[in-house]
C-alpha cells in the first residue's frame, strides 16, 4: 500500500498537467464537439485519480477531485457555463497544494525515521492529515 | 478479472486479494479489452468499474448477459452513486461495492457474489420512484446528450431518423421527469447512466 501511495504521489503532477492542457483546448475550441471531448478527458482523468486517491484513503485530496471532477462536468453543460471551467481552474490549484503538501510530509516523516532513500512513500498516518487550504 | 482503467486501483486489489481465496486472473483497462479477454480466458468473477474510458461499467455487463455470460460482476464506484444498486442490478450484476479502501469490504462483497448473493452497497442512495429505467437505445441517446451531441448527430452516430431521435429524447424526458435537454444529462449523470 505504501508503495502504491508513492506510486500515486509520483505520478499524479503528470495528470493533473494532463487536465491543465484540456482546459487550454477548451479554451481555444469553436466547436460544441471539441468542447464535449476536452471536458470529456478532463473529467475523467480526474474521476480516475480522484478514485485511486479513495481507494488509498487520501481522503482529502479525494473530495477536491471529486469537486474538480464535478465542476469540468458542469462545463459541459448547454450554456458552456466559463465560470465551470474558471472554477475547475481554481481547483486544480488547490489540488497541486495539497499533493505538493503530501509529498513533502512524505519526504519529511522518512528524513525523521532516518531513511536514507528518499524516494518513497508516507506512512497512512502522515497521509491521514488533513490538508490544510492553500490559501489558509 | 479486473476491468479498471487506473493502475493503481488495479494493484490495490490485486494487494487487497492477496492471501484470500480469490486472485486476479486477468486485468483490462476498457471494455473493449474486458470482452476481448473475456472472450479468450474463462473468469469465475468479474470486477468492474463504474466510469470507464470508453463506456460505462454497467453496460459492459449487460452485453454479457445479452450474449449469453453468465458470470458474475460487481460493479465498483469512486463514490456514492444515486441509483446505482438499481441500474446495476438491471445490467445484470450481482453486486456494486465502492472504492472506499476497505480490504474488508471487498472480500465480503466478492465472497457473497460468489455465494450466490446479492451485495449491492447501501451507500448509493437509491433511484428516485419517478425514474424509470432507459431502455438500452434510450441509454445511448443519453450517453450522446452528455457529449453535447445535436439530434442530428445523434441520428447520423446510431443510424436512426432524425423522428426515432426525438420519440426518443421525450420518452427520456418522460422517464426521468424532467423538460430540458441539461437537466436530462444532469439527472443521467446522478443515476450513473451518462
Amino acid at each position: 500500500l505504501r508503495e502504491l501511495v508513492a506510486v500515486y504521489l509520483l505520478g499524479a503532477p503528470s495528470r493533473i498537467q494532463r487536465i491543465e492542457l484540456q482546459l487550454d483546448v477548451l479554451d481555444g475550441a469553436r466547436l460544441p464537439s471539441e468542447r464535449a471531448t476536452a471536458i470529456a478527458a478532463a473529467a475523467h482523468e480526474a474521476h480516475s485519480l480522484s478514485g485511486a486517491a479513495e481507494t488509498l484513503r487520501l481522503e482529502p485530496l479525494a473530495t477536491h477531485l471529486e469537486r474538480l471532477e464535478l465542476a469540468l462536468r458542469d462545463a459541459n453543460g448547454p450554456g458552456d457555463d466559463p465560470s465551470s471551467a474558471a472554477h475547475a481552474r481554481e481547483l486544480l490549484g488547490t489540488i497541486s497544494t495539497a499533493l505538493a503538501e503530501l509529498r513533502g510530509r512524505s519526504l519529511a516523516h522518512h528524513r525523521a525515521l532516518g531513511s536514507s532513500n528518499q524516494n518513497v512513500e508516507p506512512s497512512p498516518a502522515v497521509l491521514s492529515k488533513p490538508i490544510a487550504p492553500p490559501c489558509a | 478479472l479486473v476491468v479498471e482503467d487506473d493502475a493503481i486501483v488495479r494493484e490495490w486489489v490485486r494487494l487487497a486479494l492477496e492471501g484470500s481465496e480469490f486472485s486476479v486472473g486477468g486485468e483490462a483497462p476498457t471494455t473493449a479489452a474486458a470482452l476481448d479477454l473475456v472472450g479468450r480466458r474463462r473468469a469465475d468473477l468479474l470486477l468492474v468499474d463504474l466510469r470507464l474510458p470508453d463506456r460505462l461499467g454497467t453496460e459492459l455487463v449487460r452485453e454479457l448477459r445479452q450474449s449469453g455470460n453468465p458470470t458474475p460482476a460487481v460493479i465498483i464506484s469512486a463514490r456514492a452513486e444515486p441509483g446505482l444498486n438499481e441500474s446495476a442490478r438491471e445490467a445484470g450484476a450481482q453486486g456494486a461495492v465502492l472504492k472506499r479502501g476497505s480490504v474488508q469490504e471487498l472480500l465480503d462483497a466478492l465472497r457473497r457474489v460468489v455465494r450466490g448473493e446479492e451485495a449491492f452497497d447501501p451507500s448509493h442512495p437509491r433511484r428516485s420512484p419517478r425514474r424509470a429505467a432507459l431502455s438500452p437505445r434510450e441509454r445511448e441517446v443519453v450517453h450522446l446528450l452528455a457529449t453535447g451531441a445535436t439530434n442530428r448527430e445523434i441520428s447520423e452516430q446510431l443510424g436512426i431518423g432524425a423522428e426515432t431521435v426525438k420519440t426518443l429524447v421525450s420518452r427520456i424526458y418522460e422517464k426521468l421527469g424532467v423538460k430540458r435537454r441539461a437537466e436530462a444529462v444532469a439527472v443521467a449523470h446522478e443515476l450513473g447512466i451518462s
